[in-house]
């Protein structure tokens, strides 16, 4: 256990994740970076992206898409706070693609200048880029 | 003396209407679990971000974001007022909309103007007879509140806070103690209060952090996802709370069903008795007339 760090994911939702890893890769706003045993104190802001988890158990290791979000790393503990988060195998292309086409159809409907426009928007951006990771990861 | 028709009629229309209140109480008593098991997830996101954010707090000063920084004057004040879709939950409901107005009321006295944010229909209504139109509205959700409605209502205030249009933003919404209690509680969501955040117990390892990409940028974006937070929180606590006040209220309901039934069936045996005896003593009557007249 000497080379492990403790690790959570979590939503404003919920938990996602909990356990013991060796290595989190993170999609820091300002570049990629990887955390191992010993890093030092940080906080960064996390851009879109895939936060990847080697955990101690090869078969817990797992990879989710997050949108915007912050991560802590102090006394070998990462907490990733993600805005919105899934698990890469969980993304279910077809159902996501049916979501974005909905979106889209509302997002056209909404005269521009709208406040409502942002939300729609923000919620396009979402589910492009689970599209985008899901076909990458194939 | 009432007559045992209209005593029997009494009793049946009390007693389904305490099957009504006992089976309120049960579902409610169901929905505490999902309510309160909402809370308990999402208190880690919220811990995180707090510890996070009082890490920052101690370099954070009034000037170095807009949603800290207060404004000078105090003219346009917006309240978000958080209640449940459905009443019979007791005074869940009332405690919020009249400390809610009673403040708004001092406000407008002071010649500040209230705006309202309203959430869950029992406040639409309550507002709307007051001829009050609010400035967003959500109905059908108070049950089930989902992140897009607290995202729609903290960019919103956000925004407007940033604009200079609101100067302060102000959230009303009932705590769930327990199971059983509920708190009304009155937050301050705009601006950001950083001694509020400031924890005694998170102190120390503040100088310590490294900030990616900088300090500035890390707090720029995190006090808005803290006022997301807050709203959220508002609107998940306030479910578990309404289910509480629910359970609470139907409880007594049925517990005042059970009461009036047993006064009214002693009434009905009371008066039945009364029938009797005065059939007998009639029966006896006459058959003494009878007899004289043999």
């Amino acid at each position: 256990m000497a080379d492990n760090l403790s690790c959570t994911v979590v939503t404003p939702a919920q938990t996602i994740y909990a356990g013991e890893a060796t290595y989190v890769g993170l999609p820091g706003e300002v570049g990629s970076f990887g955390v191992m045993k010993g890093h030092e104190p940080l906080v960064s802001t996390l851009g879109s992206g895939i936060v990847k988890i080697d955990a101690v158990q090869a078969s817990e290791s797992a990879r989710y898409v997050i949108a915007g979000g912050y991560a802590e790393i102090d006394d070998n503990a990462v907490i990733v706070l993600a805005d919105k988060a899934v698990a890469i195998k969980d993304i279910n292309v077809a159902d996501v693609r049916a979501q974005a086409a909905k979106v889209e159809e509302t997002l056209k409907g909404i005269p521009e200048g709208d406040a409502d426009r942002a939300y729609y928007q923000d919620q396009k951006n979402w589910l492009n880029l689970q599209l985008t990771s899901a076909s990458a990861a194939e | 003396m009432a007559n045992l028709r209209d005593i029997k009629k009494r009793i049946n229309s009390v007693t389904s209407t305490k099957q009504i209140t006992r089976t309120m109480e049960m579902v409610a008593t169901a929905k505490i679990r999902k309510a309160t098991d909402r809370v308990v997830a999402a208190t880690p996101y919220s811990e995180a971000m707090l510890k996070m954010l009082n890490n920052l707090a101690g370099n954070a000063s009034e000037a170095s974001h807009p949603l800290l920084a207060e404004h000078a004057e105090k003219k346009h004040v917006l309240f978000v007022i958080v209640c449940s879709d459905r009443g019979l939950a007791g005074a869940f409901n009332s405690n919020v909309l009249h400390t809610a107005e009673k403040k708004a009321v001092a406000y407008q006295g002071q010649g500040v103007t209230v705006d309202y944010i309203l959430c869950g229909k029992k406040s639409i209504g309550y507002f709307a007879y007051r001829g009050v139109s609010p400035i967003m509205k959500f109905a059908g959700i108070s049950a089930d509140p989902t992140l897009d409605e607290a995202r729609r209502i903290a960019s919103f205030v956000r925004e407007g806070y940033a604009a200079g249009t609101y100067d302060e933003v102000v959230i009303y919404y009932n705590h769930a103690r327990n199971a059983a209690d509920q708190d009304l509680r009155c937050e301050q969501l705009l601006p950001v209060d950083v001694s509020a955040v400031k924890s005694d117990e998170v102190q120390g390892p503040a100088a310590t952090f490294d900030f990616e990409p900088n300090e500035a940028a890390v707090l720029s974006k995190l006090l808005p996802a803290y006022v997301e937070t807050m709203v959220y929180h508002a609107l998940i606590d306030s479910a578990a709370a309404e289910q509480g006040a629910r359970r609470k209220a139907m409880k007594s309901a049925t517990d005042n069903a059970t009461d009036i039934i047993n006064t009214l069936q002693r009434q009905y045996n009371r008066a039945r008795q009364g029938a009797i005896t005065t059939e007998i003593s009639e029966i006896v009557g006459g058959a003494a007339a009878l007899k004289k007249e043999e």
